[in-house]
């Protein structure tokens, strides 16, 4: 399962991934936070849509992706 | 140029100012009797709401006003503006399309305004000048002064959203304005009670606004009613809702005869007209000795006369340029600074 | 332009920043709207602690009410800032907008002024569906008697809402919600760019790309992308459309020859249109080929991501205008 850039209001259509919370290999549950993200509103964090391994980080520290991309995937 | 307020000779005070309300009353009928003639001469451009029977509402609670004061008017606003103190040479020009009509003949009967007598705008949307007083009552309030707003209209714009959301704005952030409703018993051409459901005067209980119902054909109380709503906005009690119960002589508009049928009995309009809020106040002026029949029909003779130089002042006034046409869409920016 | 500056500022808090300075040099200028305090958006977030709730006033969900309350208000010596939020709660609004704000100093005569700026987030913004996507800069060209200010980076979103908020008219200020997110230099202290003064956003030389709002960068990734094969793309921002820099429009469109106007709003009257019909019937001389429009198709906008892509402006709608220019 994918974890992606969520929208967190009507003028967000990026966020900057601030700073990656876990690593590949380990474990996360539901819920967890996973990263911080930069928006021109609010710096906050993403939480694991599932409980699981993290597999694999798409995107490094620093990159500003759009809206609904895959950042990481849980296996 | 303008018509001078006469005294009748020797007053002073409360009689002055009776005798002043009696004289602006006057001048209002004058004014729109004369319009109702020419608009059926085709003189005027365009088209006119007529005030008559109505003048006691205006006079009354202009009467209650400051100079510094403000009020917002509607389509039916001659009334308003003539009891405002606007200039009856300059409101006949602009009736006429000229240059020396107070919005140089940009405006016409619907439109007519005076923003250094506080008169902040006629206007041709039912409604329409709702908000905006309550705006100029916030930007006074907000700016420190302690002038009040009177939003002047009728019954049929009672029935505008408009009206709850400006009564609402009024009362939380506690505006001093005061809604004044002139119910003249039409919405255009229909019984209003057939258009509205309750009592206007009630529609402003349900959020803390104190409404009051009035006679809008007598004067005194009309004025009385004013300075009451008046004193307490200027004390910071915030908005008061006044309905001013009155009769409209006229039609909606001039020339409606043509389209709009009989709709409405004789019998009311007799009645209505028994109330003549002028002659009735007359009488009264007369009985308390305030003064004399013969001083009435002098200022009448006066009034007609002004009414009469007016016309003049009209009709020898020139048209605008038509390339005024394209000027006063925009204040131009100054430069440098903001102010 | 300021290349030097190094100061990375979102769009949002670019016009916050030109909020701000207005507020500082002038207390009668005050901001309200819904919620402006919390600020959905967030361009007023945070001004009530610097100026206080007299000056940053939440307002009941009434738009024709507090658009209307603006007009008196601002006739009596308030500089009211206003916050619609939503481009579409414009319409709830209109007729104290279009009628009151927009006329009364010209049924006037001239007599007063009103310096009032309406503000708020337009466009589609993703899957805002048709009721929180519209851009109403077309209709409102045609009131007469609004200025109207639509910026496309936060360099000019910070200067023009200064110049918009000290002008003495009502200024109707939209702000793509698109951009908010966006970045670009900004540098801090305050500073005022001209209503009716246009901007080339990238130079070149074989066809003019007029773009608004939230297209003109995607006008500039094309060029850039063109750039690549030889073809030298003009893109020009009028950034405020009333009034509107019809002179550097001409002289662009005199140096390239050919015109493609992208407007993010439906094609049916668009500023698009008036922007190709005027150098048409002022510069068609100059014109090497047809110009071409890219705007929405005519209808609402639709919920469901394809569907939203399919009505919008997408780049190679742009590219494809571009080259049937040069064809």
């Amino acid at each position: 399962m994918d974890i992606t850039m969520p929208k967190w209001g009507m003028t967000m259509q990026e966020g900057v991934l601030l700073q990656w919370l876990v690593a590949v290999g380990d474990h996360v549950t539901e819920g967890q936070a996973v990263a911080t993200v930069e928006t021109e509103k609010v710096d906050a964090e993403i939480e694991a849509p599932a409980s699981g391994l993290v597999a694999e980080l798409l995107v490094d520290a620093g990159e500003s992706v759009d809206v609904g991309t895959a950042i990481a995937r849980l296996s | 140029m303008t018509t001078q307020p006469v005294q009748v000779e020797n007053q002073t005070g409360p009689d002055a100012a009776k005798t002043a309300m009696l004289r602006t009353m006057i001048r209002i009928r004058r004014f729109e009797e004369k319009l109702a003639w020419l608009f059926k001469r085709g003189q005027l451009p365009g088209f006119v709401h007529l005030y008559l029977g109505e003048e006691a509402v205006a006079v009354g609670v202009c009467a209650a006003l400051r100079p510094d004061d403000r009020i917002t008017s509607t389509h039916r606003g001659h009334g308003h503006l003539i009891a405002k103190g606007a200039s009856i040479d300059k409101m006949m020009a602009e009736l006429y399309g000229r240059v020396d009509g107070y919005c140089r003949g940009k405006g016409g009967s619907m439109h007519i305004v005076s923003f250094e007598l506080g008169i902040m705008g006629t206007n041709g949307i039912v409604g329409g000048g709702i908000p905006i007083g309550t705006g100029s009552a916030w930007g006074d309030k907000q700016l420190g002064r302690d002038s009040v707003t009177v939003v002047f209209f009728g019954d049929g714009a009672s029935n505008q959203g408009v009206f709850f959301e400006s009564m609402n704005l009024a009362a939380i952030w506690n505006l001093p304005v005061v809604f004044v409703c002139e119910n003249n018993g039409y919405t255009e051409w229909t019984p209003t009670h057939e258009l509205t459901a309750g009592r206007i005067v009630d529609r402003g209980t349900p959020m803390g606004i104190p409404g009051e119902q009035v006679d809008g054909n007598d004067v005194e109380a009309m004025r009385d009613a004013t300075a009451r709503a008046v004193a307490r906005a200027r004390a910071g009690g915030g908005p008061t809702l006044i309905e001013a119960r009155t009769y409209r002589w006229h039609g909606h508009n001039e020339g409606e005869e043509a389209f709009a049928g009989d709709y409405r009995p004789q019998s009311e309009q007799d009645e209505w007209r028994g109330r003549d809020p002028i002659a009735a106040y007359g009488r009264t002026l007369v009985e308390e000795g305030v003064l004399s029949q013969a001083d009435w029909d002098a200022i009448d003779a006066e009034e007609s006369a002004g009414v009469e130089a007016a016309v003049e002042f009209a009709a020898a006034s020139p048209f605008p340029d038509p390339e005024e046409a394209l000027q006063d869409l925009f204040a131009a920016t100054p430069k440098g600074s903001m102010r | 332009m300021n290349a030097t500056i190094e100061r990375p500022t979102y769009f949002i808090n670019a016009m916050k920043e030109g909020l701000h300075a207005a507020m500082a040099e002038d207390e009668r200028v005050v901001v309200i709207g819904e919620d402006v305090d919390r600020s959905v958006i967030g361009a007023t977030r945070g001004l009530s602690a610097d100026f206080g709730r007299d000056r940053v006033r939440n307002t009941p969900i009434s738009e024709a009410t507090f658009v209307g309350a603006c007009v008196g208000a601002a006739a009596v010596g308030l500089r009211p800032v206003v916050d619609l939020m939503v481009g579409s709660f414009f319409y709830v609004a209109m007729d104290q907008l279009a009628d009151q704000a927009a006329k009364l100093r010209y049924m006037s005569g001239g007599q007063v002024d009103l310096p009032i700026v309406y503000f708020a987030a337009t466009g589609p913004s993703g899957s805002g569906a048709a009721q929180h996507s519209e851009n109403l800069h077309p209709m409102l060209m045609n009131v007469a008697g609004l200025k109207i200010v639509m910026p496309s980076t936060p360099y000019d979103a910070k200067g023009l809402m200064l110049s918009a908020i000290r002008d003495p008219n009502p200024v109707v200020y939209l702000q793509d919600f698109v951009l908010g997110g966006t970045k670009g230099n900004v540098p801090e202290a305050p500073y005022a760019i001209p209503l009716g003064v246009g901007d080339i956003k990238k130079h070149g030389t074989d066809v003019t790309v007029v773009a608004i709002g939230a297209t003109v960068p995607k006008a500039l990734k094309v060029a850039r992308a063109l750039e690549k094969d030889g073809i030298s793309v003009e893109v020009l921002d009028p950034r405020t459309l009333v009034p509107l820099d019809k002179g550097l429009i001409l002289e662009s469109v005199g140096r390239t020859g050919r015109l493609v106007v992208v407007d993010s709003a439906r094609l049916t009257c668009s500023a698009a249109s008036e922007i190709t019909a005027m150098v048409v019937e002022n510069g068609f001389d100059t014109l090497k080929a047809a110009p071409q429009r890219v705007a929405w198709e005519d209808v609402p906008v639709p919920f469901s991501p394809p569907l939203e892509k399919r009505v919008l402006v997408q780049e190679p709608d742009i590219l494809n205008a571009i080259l049937k220019t040069l064809s």
